[in-house]
């Protein structure tokens, strides 16, 4: 072997602990890289082999009421693969005791033989439906989990009042369920109060009255075809009432998992490239100190006739090795952190495949990555090797900065310390280098801690503020019509009620210019005690005037703001019912959690509710705050209340809610772990290399009598001087990386405002300082150890 | 080819310090006979070293001529400049600066493989008396010892000239004398051209010709008839 790949090979060695901290950076970098990565490629790859494996409708149109022979007509559209058709109704679901009493249930039909051919279901547990004759029913995985069901169970749709028994044979999860909301408007899964149950059709006919008739029909395209497809059917079903068609990519479920998976893509890029843009600034910042330390070796190989481009390779080639040390280890923790993390998450969300996409790709692209960022890293120390001056590289004696001068407050405060104090005060304007480079990691640290820690801090303010004020009741009732107004002085009385208000719903299509969102307006009573609103800046705002109250994330999500004029649709238009109306945006309201649109409700029912039928006086829903201990038997009386359909409580919703964060707090729990791991390789790294370069400089005064005491006062002093300039740089950066992250953090269902606790920055300092003297151990250990006579005949280390 | 190895013609090196100018060689003109062993001496700042780094090719001119072997090496660009280094010219330090991490033989062969003769490695560490040491690294070589693969290291391109900045500087008497008669030993069997730098007179007395500076000036240029041994050098 070349004696200059022999001498790199060997420095490596001799720099190991150094290397091996560079490789634990790397390590994690890439491991936090090809984990998320891959598990976000391999969550996607699932999602997409169960949408063209399991036949997701390409679109899905509903109407009033057609005929089923409209089905046959349909499919002899060119270009049609496949069409069904069936019976969708919500209605009201009774449940055996012990169990929630009354719930919202989806009846989907599915053909009298054989399986649905669209939108197929995957039995998870017992039998599919037998023949069509049998009052049976298959249940969707995440009802059944949260109501405790399985097969041989009994279960009550309730329809005009009359409570019939269907056999549970089948707990089933469905690709058009995979994530299970209501509706567009309604993008918050609730299984405690909202189930989707398959009957046969024959069943399901009887149940509603619907012989020989439809209300929905799914259909499969050819390739190229859907638009087109999709609008001769559309033309041809609005004799039937039909409401706009809804495209595979608007379909509630998959729309909210696309958009799921776009977010952990973002963070499955950005983390990483924080994490590896780390490690690669300490491999600059470890290859520059050892650059600086081989001064004279660069020299003496310069003189001997060794070529720039040749020096400079060597140290390119050091930064390589050091960022591909860790790759390795990264790859094969990552991709063993893929299969849990894709595992975790399809389990929550209860998906029955996995389908892991090749790690290769994902691999190489991290190899890539780690290799051009190390170079890069390594590119400025490679080059001011292959510039020095040999002459200048081999003169010995102090650098222009050994002759600084600290400030002269810091001389006046050096005046009463100890000698070994002055020394490290001194040091730390002289070696600006060590100082620099001990600011940079432990900035660097305390980035990745306090931007991490803050997800978690924002989360939990965001959440307590939202059932502090947006949601400060504990029952939410819908009615199947709208009622009487004076229900809600009835309900002021019940026992254990606190206080109670009636509000409208009222489900649209808002459009601002191209931009358009399917959303529920909710009329808020005037001077409202349960929903109370603020601004962005946290200022009051009552719901109030003719104008509409968007949430931060309906407001993003439209691209809209005070002032803006929106097209306001109802979202059931049909040929019967025909309602549009221009509304300006009056403010934009702070809401965290779920896409909201708020209006005053008096307003609402003057400018909708005549013609849709909830005209002044009438509510079609209601929001109840309880006494403590009285939700829940409030929640079972709101129940019983004529024409309720659906009673949600808020303790049921925050359950599912700290559910649904649970992921996210495990991916931020994850996040923290790996950034406290990279910041004690930082700080492990800059302290060490701290020491160690001075260890010539420490033996000499170690033979010269100074104690190996006061040596530990002196370097401590000097790391905790520099450690705190690097705490006053990484905070506000840090501060800094939290907002960007908050911005980043933004989708329509989740507003995550920026928010920091002060525990974070007390736990990030005081972690920082304890790391920065803990690191320092290892190193103090050597120097108490080293042999004293062959530090000083060496010359140069 | 001249009879001259060395030829300065006015040879001038200032340095820009901040706002000074440090003249440190002030206009040096000699030549150097090959085969000579020649001892530039003179106290520190005299402007010695100065001129072993342009005769070296490690640093540049700011005027005047220094002809090594017909060649110009002053007007020589950096790329030819490291050829010229590689080619002609063998270095040893007041520090040694060898490779920590490489033994004694690796520090040899690493020099060796830039001039392509590699192989000569082992035998130059016996001739140098190292023949034992061979695979001990330099924290475990006195300081003598590490001179002398130092030595080892600058003969096995096999130079045209040997270029030694203060020797000796960082070793003892007794070990000074060794590596002092290892460079004699050296210049007599090989014909070899040598420049030692020192600011110590009694080192003159063992060199063919003896170039005195005194800030930047050459002072005096001296023959000595007959050089001393190394062995009856006293100081």
């Amino acid at each position: 072997m070349s004696r200059l790949w022999l001498k790199l090979f060997r420095d490596i060695s001799a720099y190991r602990v150094q290397a091996i901290g560079i490789a634990v950076v790397v390590a994690l970098g890439i491991s936090m890289y090809h984990s998320f990565y891959l598990s976000y490629r391999s969550m996607g790859a699932s999602y997409q082999w169960g949408y063209d494996e399991l036949r997701l409708a390409d679109f899905t149109i509903e109407m009033d009421v057609a005929p089923e022979a409209t089905v046959t007509r349909l499919a002899a559209i060119p270009g049609v693969l496949e069409v069904a058709g069936r019976i969708k109704r919500d209605i009201r679901v009774e449940q055996t005791p012990g169990r929630r009493r009354v719930v919202t249930g989806r009846i989907l039909s599915v053909p009298d033989e054989g399986r649905a051919q669209v939108n197929q279901l995957v039995l998870l547990e017992g039998r599919y439906l037998g023949p069509a004759d049998r009052r049976e029913v298959l249940l969707e995985r995440g009802f059944a989990e949260a109501h405790g069901y399985s097969p041989g169970d009994t279960i009550y749709p309730v329809v005009q009042g009359v409570r019939r028994a269907y056999r549970v044979v089948g707990i089933v999860s469905s690709v058009e369920y995979l994530y299970v909301v209501r509706s567009k408007q309604n993008l918050f899964p609730t299984p405690d109060s909202f189930g989707v149950m398959w009957m046969r059709r024959r069943q399901a006919e009887a149940l509603f009255q619907m012989h020989g008739l439809i209300n929905e029909i799914m259909a499969m395209t050819s390739p190229g075809e859907r638009d087109r497809v999709m609008a001769a059917m559309y033309a041809d079903l609005r004799r039937f009432g039909a409401r706009p068609p809804v495209p595979q990519e608007e379909q509630p479920s998959r729309q909210v998992l696309d958009e799921d998976l776009k977010g952990l893509g973002q963070f499955a890029v950005i983390f990483p490239a924080l994490f590896i843009g780390t490690a690669a600034l300490t491999i600059y910042s470890i290859l520059a100190r050892t650059v600086e330390r081989e001064r004279q070796q660069v020299g003496f190989l310069r003189a001997s006739g060794l070529p720039a481009w040749r020096l400079g390779l060597q140290y390119l080639v050091f930064a390589g090795l050091m960022g591909i040390i860790g790759v390795i280890p990264g790859v094969i923790m990552g991709q063993w952190f893929a299969l849990g993390i894709t595992k975790i998450y399809l389990d929550t969300l209860g998906i029955p495949y996995l389908r892991l996409a090749s790690g290769l790709v994902v691999g190489a692209i991290g190899v890539a990555v780690t290799a051009v960022s190390s170079l890069v890293a390594g590119w400025g120390p490679a080059v001011s090797a292959a510039r020095m001056r040999p002459a200048d590289a081999m003169r010995p004696g102090p650098s222009a900065s050994m002759q600084r001068k600290p400030p002269a407050i810091i001389t006046r405060l050096q005046r009463r310390a100890s000698f070994t104090t002055r020394v490290a005060l001194t040091n730390l304007f002289r070696q600006t280098h060590r100082t620099a480079y001990t600011l940079f990691g432990v900035a660097a640290g305390l980035v990745l801690m306090i931007t991490t820690m803050s997800m978690m801090d924002a989360t939990e303010h965001a959440i307590n503020y939202y059932f502090g004020s947006v949601r400060n009741y504990d029952v939410d009732v819908g009615f199947e019509r709208p009622v009487s107004e004076t229900i809600v002085t009835q309900v002021q009385q019940w026992p254990g009620v606190q206080w109670a208000e009636g509000n409208v719903g009222l489900p649209v299509k808002l459009t601002h210019g191209e931009a358009t969102d399917d959303v529920t307006i909710t009329g808020v009573p005037a001077g409202s005690r349960l929903q109370r609103f603020r601004d962005e800046a946290g200022n009051p705002v009552a719901i109030r005037g003719y104008g509409i109250y968007p949430a931060e994330g309906t407001a993003r999500e439209l691209g809209i703001e005070r002032g803006d004029l929106l097209k306001v649709e109802y979202a059931y238009n049909s040929r019967d019912v025909q309602l549009t109306r221009p509304v300006r945006v009056a403010r934009t309201v702070r809401q965290p959690i779920g896409a909201g649109l708020y209006m005053s409700a008096d307003a609402l029912r003057q400018r909708f509710g005549a013609k849709l039928g909830f005209p002044p006086g009438t509510i079609g829903g209601m929001v109840i705050k309880a006494r403590p201990g009285y939700q829940r038997a409030v929640a079972a009386r709101a129940s019983d209340l004529p024409g309720a359909t659906m009673v949600e409580t808020t303790f049921d919703i925050r359950e599912q809610i700290d559910q649904a964060m649970a992921m996210n707090y495990a991916f931020i729990a994850v996040l923290m772990v790996f950034a406290g791991a990279l910041t004690v390789a930082i700080v492990y790294n800059t302290i060490n290399s701290n020491i160690h370069e001075r260890r010539s400089e420490l033996a000499s005064l170690r033979a010269l009598g100074v104690r190996m005491d006061e040596i530990a006062r002196m370097i401590t002093v000097e790391n905790l001087a520099s450690t705190s300039l690097g705490v006053l740089a990484g905070v506000p950066l840090g501060v800094a990386g939290a907002r960007g992250i908050a911005e980043m953090w933004q989708s329509e269902m989740f507003t995550i405002s920026f928010y920091i606790s002060p525990r974070t920055f007390i736990v990030s300092i005081a972690f920082t300082l304890v790391l920065v003297v803990l690191c320092q151990i290892p190193a103090l250990r050597s120097i108490r150890e080293m042999n004293l006579a062959q530090m000083t005949r060496v010359h140069g280390e | 080819m001249s009879d001259q190895a060395v030829s300065a013609r006015d040879l001038q090196k200032h340095y820009q310090m901040g706002e000074v100018t440090v003249r440190a060689l002030r206009g040096a003109t000699f030549d150097v006979p090959e085969g000579a062993l020649v001892v530039l001496l003179g106290p520190s700042g005299s402007g010695k070293t100065t001129l072993l780094n342009l005769i070296g090719g490690l640093d540049t001119p700011t005027s005047g001529e220094v002809i090594v072997d017909g060649q110009n090496v002053g007007r020589l660009q950096e790329p030819e400049l490291t050829e010229y280094r590689r080619d002609k010219v063998g270095f040893i330090f007041q520090f040694f600066n060898l490779v920590p991490t490489l033994t004694a033989l690796e520090n040899v062969e690493l020099v060796g493989e830039l001039a392509g003769n590699k192989e000569e490695a082992a035998d130059l560490l016996e001739r140098v008396g190292l023949g034992e040491r061979l695979n001990y690294y330099p924290a475990e070589l006195s300081g003598g010892e590490q001179q002398r693969v130092a030595i080892a290291r600058a003969l096995i391109k096999r130079p045209y000239l040997l270029l030694g900045d203060e020797p000796t500087g960082n070793l003892d008497y007794e070990t000074g004398l060794l590596v002092l008669q290892l460079i004699r030993d050296v210049c007599d069997e090989t014909d070899l051209t040598v420049l030692m730098v020192t600011h110590n007179a009694a080192i003159g007395q063992m060199a063919d010709i003896v170039i005195s500076l005194r800030s930047g000036h050459v002072e005096d240029i001296k023959r000595n008839e007959e050089p001393l041994a190394p062995s009856e050098l006293t100081w």
